[in-house]
C-alpha cells in the first residue's frame, strides 16, 4: 500500500537503491520532505495505523505478530485499520524510525498520535489503557451482535 | 562382556562430551557478558539517574534463524531484554520512558547492530505494587 503511494510520488525510486547506499548517512539524518509527506499521509490514512514487518496475514517478526494479535483481541475494526509493511520498502523502514523518534518496529499510531511499540502496547493492553485509547478513537467493532467474536478475530489472523 | 561394557561406556563418554560442547555453544547466545550487552549495561549503570535495579536477558537464542538476524554479523547478542527500575521514570508516559532508554543506548545499538530491544520500565513504587 505504502509502496504504491511512494512510487506514485517518486517514480523510479527503486531503481536507485545502489547509489542510495552511498548517501545513506545524509538520508538518515535529513529525511526528504517527500518521504515525510508520504509517512504523514500513511499515518493519517486510518484511525489505527501499524507499521510492521510483514503483513497482518503473514507477520515476519514475532513482535509484529504479537501486536497484530493484541489489536485483534481488542476488537479493532478492520475498516478502521491500516498496516504498512516496512520490509517492502527500505526507505520507509529507516524514515519511520526517524519520523517517530523510535528505533524499533512495530509502531502503532492511533488518530495520528504515536502510541508505542510492542512492549508499550502489551503493557497498555494488560492495564486496559489500550481499550480506552481505541474506544476513544471509535476504532472498535460495533458490539451489538454477541457470539460473533471469533469471526472478528479471524480477520486479523 | 567387559569389552562390550567398555565400548558402550566410551560411546556414553562421547555423547556426554558432545552434549557439553553443544551446551557451551548454545550459551553464547544466552549469555549477557558479551561485548554489546556489557556496553549497554555499563552505559545504563553510569548514566541512568536513580537506577535501582537492572536485569539484562539475552533472548537471542529464541530467534536463531529469524530472517532479520540471518544477515547480521551479530547473532549472539541480537535480542536484548531489559527490566529497569528507576525513579527517573516518575511522571513519564511509557513511550517517553522507552525513548529515554533508547536515547541512552543508541550508540551501542548502532555500533553492535542490536536487532531488538524489549523494555520493562518501572519506578520503585510501581515495582512493589
Amino acid at each position: 500500500m505504502f509502496l504504491r503511494g511512494l512510487s506514485r510520488t517518486r517514480p523510479g525510486l527503486h531503481m536507485i537503491t545502489t547509489s542510495q547506499l552511498l548517501f545513506r548517512p545524509t538520508l538518515k539524518s535529513f529525511m526528504s520532505t517527500e518521504v515525510r509527506k508520504a509517512i504523514e499521509d500513511a499515518v493519517a490514512s486510518a484511525p489505527v495505523v501499524l507499521f510492521m514487518k510483514g503483513t497482518p496475514e503473514f507477520p515476519q517478526c514475532g513482535f509484529s505478530r504479537a501486536t497484530i494479535a493484541m489489536l485483534g483481541q481488542q476488537g479493532v475494526n478492520p475498516a478502521k485499520f491500516a498496516a504498512y509493511n516496512v520490509l517492502e520498502d527500505p526507505e520507509l523502514r529507516d524514515a519511520i524510525k526517524e519520523f517517530s523518534n523510535w528505533p524499533t518496529i512495530p509502531q502503532l499510531y492511533v488518530n495520528k498520535e504515536f502510541v508505542g511499540g510492542c512492549d508499550v502496547i502489551t503493557t497498555m493492553a494488560t492495564s486496559g489503557e489500550l481499550a480506552d485509547v481505541l474506544e476513544e478513537a471509535d476504532a472498535l467493532m460495533p458490539q451489538q451482535e454477541e457470539g460473533k467474536d471469533s469471526s472478528q478475530y479471524s480477520q486479523f489472523q | 562382556m567387559g569389552v562390550v561394557g567398555g565400548s558402550s561406556f566410551s560411546r556414553l563418554a562421547t555423547i556426554s562430551r558432545s552434549f557439553v560442547l553443544n551446551k557451551m555453544s548454545q550459551q553464547l547466545n544466552q549469555r549477557i557478558d558479551g561485548p554489546a550487552f556489557t556496553a549497554v549495561k555499563n552505559k545504563l549503570v553510569s548514566n541512568l539517574i536513580g537506577l535501582q535495579s537492572l536485569e539484562i536477558y539475552n533472548d537471542s537464542y529464541k530467534h536463531v534463524g529469524h530472517s532479520g538476524v540471518a544477515a547480521s554479523p551479530n547473532k549472539n547478542e541480537s535480542h536484548l531484554r531489559l527490566e529497569i527500575v528507576s525513579d527517573s521514570f516518575e511522571g513519564l508516559t511509557l513511550p517517553s520512558r522507552h525513548r529515554m532508554i533508547y536515547k541512552l543506548i543508541n550508540d551501542e545499538i548502532t555500533k553492535y547492530g542490536i536487532h531488538s530491544i524489549q523494555l520493562k520500565t518501572k519506578t520503585a513504587s510501581e515495582q512493589s505494587r
